[in-house]
């Protein structure tokens, strides 16, 4: 089992503010339609830690088939994962997703790249919902 | 959710012998938008980067000015896309060039004017 990487991000919601922008008017000239703005600031939740996320996967002839995932963060259910499989150098050897999150374990079984599995050092994923 | 807000009333100059009235009315395009997030892998981060991340608001914001900023620790600027709203009052700002890592995102401010 692989521990693999990173991370989830939220879809953000904001609320909007209204700001009246800096206006001036002149002599009788009154500034009745300024320029208007609107600022928001909203943080970015994380489902959970996929620090954490098991990861084991299936080869055919040496050739990486399927990833299954195990602890993913029951809260990262309905979010949208993606999963890449990196070499030396962090280089992607292949990638799966993205793909609804459907549990807490998960079998990836669309694999792109035809991934070596003795080539395989490490996985990033990511995961932006729910 | 925070949201900082700040009015500056409209400046109204008031000659001697002139006088003059009048109010600014603050309002906004529209009460409320959305920023979703498109990420890619990138072996420089290493990790998902940020592409894109796609801004929703309404019609009535169509044309406006945007600026999306992405924080990270500290409320710290990481970066920043400016554009003008589509018709429909959308937008997809692209960060990819700035190979922001998505796991040190934090927060996300939106700014429209028109």
């Amino acid at each position: 089992m692989m521990n693999a990487g990173r991370k989830a991000a939220a879809v953000g919601a904001l609320t909007l503010f209204a700001l009246a922008a800096p206006s001036t008017a002149w002599g009788q000239g009154v500034a009745n339609a300024p320029a208007k703005v609107s600022s928001a600031w909203t943080a970015v939740s994380t489902c959970g830690s996929l620090s954490g996320l098991g990861l084991s996967w299936t080869s055919t002839a040496n050739v990486v088939t399927a990833v299954t995932l195990t602890t993913i963060p029951a809260a990262c259910s309905g979010g949208s994962l993606s999963l890449t499989l990196v070499g030396a150098g962090n280089a992607a050897l292949g990638s799966a997703g993205p793909v609804s999150v459907s549990g807490t374990s998960q079998t990836l079984s669309t694999i792109t790249g035809s991934p070596t599995s003795t080539s395989v050092t490490g996985a990033y994923v990511s995961v932006v919902g729910p | 959710m925070f949201g900082a807000v700040t009015a500056f009333a409209a400046t109204l100059s008031v000659g001697a012998t002139k006088l003059g009235s009048g109010n600014a009315t603050v309002t906004t395009c529209n009460a409320s938008a959305s920023v979703t997030y498109a990420t890619a892998y990138s072996s420089t981060v290493p990790g998902y980067k940020v592409t894109t991340t796609p801004v929703t608001s309404a019609a009535t914001c169509s044309g406006q000015a945007y600026k999306v900023t992405l924080t990270g620790s500290g409320n710290t600027s990481l970066a920043e896309v400016s554009g003008v709203l589509d018709a429909s009052g959308n937008a997809t700002p692209d960060f990819s060039a700035s190979s922001i890592a998505a796991a040190n995102i934090t927060g996300v401010s939106l700014v429209i004017t028109g």
